[in-house]
């Protein structure tokens, strides 16, 4: 047998290779949408691999973060950060809906509708019957470990709260709470 | 100069058609490995909820600008819904090819309107894309697939798991090599567009940024932060060693243990920087799954094992058929009623983007040292 990485020259049937030109054309056309298109983000999928290139500010020393508190019917409260909302990578999405949907502006409606779904099966879990949107700060000492601590911020701002109606749609996703 | 393009040709060539040991058995048991996997990185996606947001945090990549309308809400999640049909017929290996081409065609749709919302995944475009492309005219339906045993039915003769053809190889080989550039960009990225080399403070800005995310994450911040602040050699180090392994992953192509062990310390590298530091780039973690032998692993539980094959033997084809299809579509029909498919592969929420990677870990610890001393007694 011949190791993969050993070179040899062998003789191909037709069938195998049309196979084999079939794979190299198909290759080189990828690999050419991947140059036209500067693997550009909007050109997904022909995107390639920034991998952290570009430089990094230094950090902030003031930290904020909306937050969602689920109140249930005997009081108790349930945190939830935006990371907990949809995937990791989503999380600028995920602050920008939970801020948006207590903002008094138009489409405030569907931001809230969203919500609502997506935190379908915990809202009955933990029978909740409101949803507050809060802006959380923090001084953060960024040589620190941890820089901060996320249980004592040093400001809490309320931004809107909701009632969660009787028949809200049900959703999918498990999510847990803080 | 035609003589050297010739000789690279040809080299080219050589490589494109080398025999792969156990290749048949190997890309028959990946596929189902894929499956789960996807199944497993969909339950995370929730097309669904993002279809209600409104159309100020739309931002379509140019694929789902070729339509100028937004897709209708309903949309993403009938899409969802008929990807896991496809992964689940694909997991059971019936209608290999059709399933493959409607795996490419949803997927495809459903990352684009995911990545419709100011924030583009990277690391999914090869579960999404290239997997299923370069799979389309593979032989990964041939072996552990209802498709093989309905045609062994039918007198057709059996692909044998050993099988160590070059052309059910030629997937793996052109997955590996659109890895080895999209690794390539990231060095010509850090260079020539960003400034790695030349920031000084480029990774400890980075850490501090990334410690921040995981406080806010709930997570535990990265504890080699105050080594990396405290010596400028170690950040230096930090930036060159990585500069070097993005560049050198071009030795992947060598074949053999060299291979294995380069890809073994990218597993551990991806599962590191996913622990430690909070990068996201999960869904890369199938792409080191096509380089494991999974048909020698199997090799060594079959006899475990047969029970299945003698009740799979004595189910009649149209029962076999009509059951994986009846169960494939109650799953899609249920996936967005009813959280209970996605919270059993999530295990109850604890299998988690970050999580995945804490078995992964000591995994690939064993096959880079199994691979480095594999190379070693060759020497």
């Amino acid at each position: 047998m011949k190791a993969a990485g050993r070179v040899e020259r062998v003789a191909l049937s037709d069938d195998d290779a049309r196979a084999l030109r079939r794979f190299e054309r198909l290759l080189i056309v990828l690999v050419l949408l991947l140059a036209v298109v500067h693997g550009r983000d909007p050109a997904w999928p022909f995107v390639v691999w920034a991998m952290y290139a570009r430089s990094y500010p230094p950090p902030p020393r003031r930290v904020s973060e909306t937050e969602l508190r689920l109140v249930s019917r005997d009081g108790e409260v349930t945190h939830l950060l935006p990371g907990r909302l949809f995937t990791q990578v989503e999380i600028d999405l995920a602050r920008c809906v939970v801020a948006r949907a207590f903002a008094q502006q138009p489409g405030a409606e569907q931001y809230r509708a969203a919500l609502l779904r997506k935190l379908g099966p915990l809202l009955a879990e933990r029978d909740a019957v409101e949803i507050q949107g809060w802006t959380l700060s923090w001084t953060a000492d960024p040589a620190a470990v941890p820089p901060f601590d996320l249980a004592a911020p040093d400001e809490e701002i309320l931004l809107g709260r909701m009632r969660v109606p009787a028949d809200r749609p049900g959703a999918q996703a498990a999510l847990r709470g803080r | 100069m035609v003589a050297v393009i010739r000789r690279v040709v040809q080299g080219a060539r050589g490589w494109l058609t080398a025999p792969e040991p156990r290749i048949a058995g190997r890309m028959g048991l990946f596929r189902m490995i894929y499956a789960v996997f996807y199944l497993w990185h969909l339950s995370w996606v929730d097309g669904a909820t993002l279809g209600l947001l409104p159309d100020a945090v739309w931002q379509p990549v140019y694929l789902l600008r070729v339509v100028p309308l937004r897709p209708p809400s309903a949309l993403p999640g009938m899409l969802e819904s008929c990807l896991v049909v496809a992964l689940l017929l694909l997991l059971a290996g019936l209608w290999v090819r059709p399933v493959t081409l409607a795996v490419l065609l949803f997927g495809t749709l459903l990352e684009a309107f995911h990545n419709s919302f100011g924030k583009v995944e990277h690391g999914s475009v090869f579960l999404v894309f290239y997997l299923p492309l370069f799979m389309l005219g593979s032989g990964w339906g041939d072996t552990w697939s209802l498709d093989a045993l309905l045609a062994r039915r039918a007198g057709l003769a059996p692909t044998s798991p050993s099988d160590d053809s070059w052309r059910l190889a030629l997937p793996m080989r052109g997955v590996l090599l659109i890895l080895v550039l999209l690794f390539f960009s990231a060095v010509f990225a850090k260079n020539v567009r960003g400034d790695w080399l030349t920031a000084p403070d480029v990774v400890t800005n980075l850490l501090s940024d990334k410690n921040i995310e995981a406080v806010l994450a709930g997570l535990r911040p990265c504890p080699l932060w105050p080594f990396v602040v405290a010596s400028p050699l170690m950040s230096a180090s930090f930036r060159v060693g990585l500069l070097l392994f993005e560049g050198l992953f071009v030795l992947v192509l060598l074949g053999g243990q060299v291979r294995a062990a380069y890809l073994a310390a990218a597993l551990i590298f991806h599962a590191l920087c996913a622990l430690l530091l909070v990068v996201t780039f999960t869904p890369i973690l199938i792409v080191y799954a096509l380089f494991v032998d999974w048909q020698k692993v199997v090799a060594r539980v079959a006899p475990h094992m047969r029970w299945l094959v003698d009740f799979l033997e004595a189910v009649p084809s149209r029962v076999l058929t009509a059951g994986v299809f009846a169960l494939a579509a109650l799953a899609g029909w249920s996936w967005n009623l009813t959280p209970t498919l996605r919270t059993t592969l999530q295990l109850g929420g604890w299998l988690d983007w970050r999580t995945i990677w804490l078995p992964v870990l000591p995994l690939a610890v064993v096959w880079w040292l199994r691979a480095s001393l594999g190379l070693l007694k060759r020497r």
